[in-house]
């Protein structure tokens, strides 16, 4: 499938847009943001943990609260002084980092982490060439042995249905750089909407990325919260062989 | 942001470690402050607690410079002078 023309947007462009749309919405973001997912127990057995994408912070603060070193890496700086605000007020920060940094340009030794939560993040990536490339970058700093679980949006499930067309169109008429890209608008309470770029995936996809970035798939499901029907999240536990 | 996270910082660009602290302001934590790259010359601030180490192409320049300028006094030399991607020499 040949698109008609080339997005002409540059991705570092969309790096650029999240960022200061985290930045701007980490206020009433992260009071939504409370409870950690059950995939977070997944890495309690780990000395320490790279959160990527940690946002406001919740699993920042269940790990270090079950004795696991965190370091909590986001784009948006506003979205970590949240993650810290939260952390204190739970009264625990010794165990806690953060560093505002680029998933695809992580300022980390080589083989540290013996654990890699992340959830929810990928899919922010623009081309599957630069989510690779996150994939390997992250694989570079995790130790052998290490876990790591990453969350994504799936493309099949019950909101994004009747968009499908859309997106489809979308990617013949060389809008987007893939099928299953689009914007999904957040609006604030101010009144003012916030489009956020996401790549929706299907649930190979996902495992072929994993693999090719050189981890090994344990097993891959899905998760769902409103959805009746389908899941919204697949869920990936891979190693680092 | 704490000491001992320097332990495993690397520059984000040229993935060097370690890197060089210098502190500004320091209270429980490190508040604010310097994290420079004696291989490539980056520099990468501290901000009330939060250490920014983003690749050049999503750095804000005016932020940057701005940084910079307030905290020259405490800045290395050589860093004021040649440090990437932004110095106050050559803006």
């Amino acid at each position: 499938m040949k698109p008609l023309s080339k997005p002409s947007k540059d991705p570092v462009k969309v790096f650029r847009e999240l960022k200061e749309i985290f930045d701007q919405i980490a206020g009433e973001y992260s009071g939504k943001r409370r409870k950690p997912w059950r995939e977070a127990d997944l890495l309690l057995e780990a000395k320490l943990v790279l959160d990527s994408g940690c946002g406001s912070g919740r699993h920042l603060v269940y790990l270090s609260k079950s004795g696991v070193e965190v370091v909590g890496i986001d784009l948006a700086p506003n979205m970590l002084k949240e993650a810290l605000k939260y952390a204190e007020w739970r009264g625990d920060l010794k165990r806690v980092h953060v560093v505002a940094c680029d998933m695809l340009h992580l300022p980390f030794r080589d083989g540290i982490f013996d654990g890699v939560l992340m959830l929810a993040s990928l899919h922010h990536i623009p081309t599957s060439k630069l989510r690779l490339e996150c994939l390997k970058e992250h694989f570079r700093v995790m130790k052998r042995e290490g876990t790591i679980v990453v969350s994504v949006w799936t493309i099949l499930q019950l909101r994004f249905l009747m968009k499908l067309p859309k997106l489809l169109l979308d990617k013949l008429l060389g809008r987007v750089w893939e099928f299953g890209d689009l914007y999904v608008p957040w609006r604030s309470l101010k009144g003012r909407t916030f489009r956020r770029f996401y790549h929706l995936f299907r649930r190979a996809e996902l495992k072929e990325l994993l693999e090719e970035a050189g981890f090994k798939v344990k097993r891959i499901y899905g998760t769902k919260f409103k959805d009746p029907i389908f899941s919204e999240n697949h869920v990936a536990v891979a190693v680092k062989p | 942001m704490k000491r001992r996270l320097m332990d495993i910082l690397a520059c984000p660009m040229c993935k060097h470690h370690s890197l060089e602290l210098h502190i500004f302001k320091e209270a429980e934590e490190i508040e604010e402050g310097v994290i420079v790259c004696p291989n490539c010359l980056r520099w990468y601030p501290i901000i009330e607690s939060i250490p920014h180490m983003l690749p050049d192409h999503l750095r804000s320049k005016d932020e940057d410079l701005s940084f910079m300028e307030n905290w020259k006094d405490r800045f290395p030399q050589e860093i004021l002078e040649k440090g990437k991607p932004f110095n106050l020499r050559e803006g």
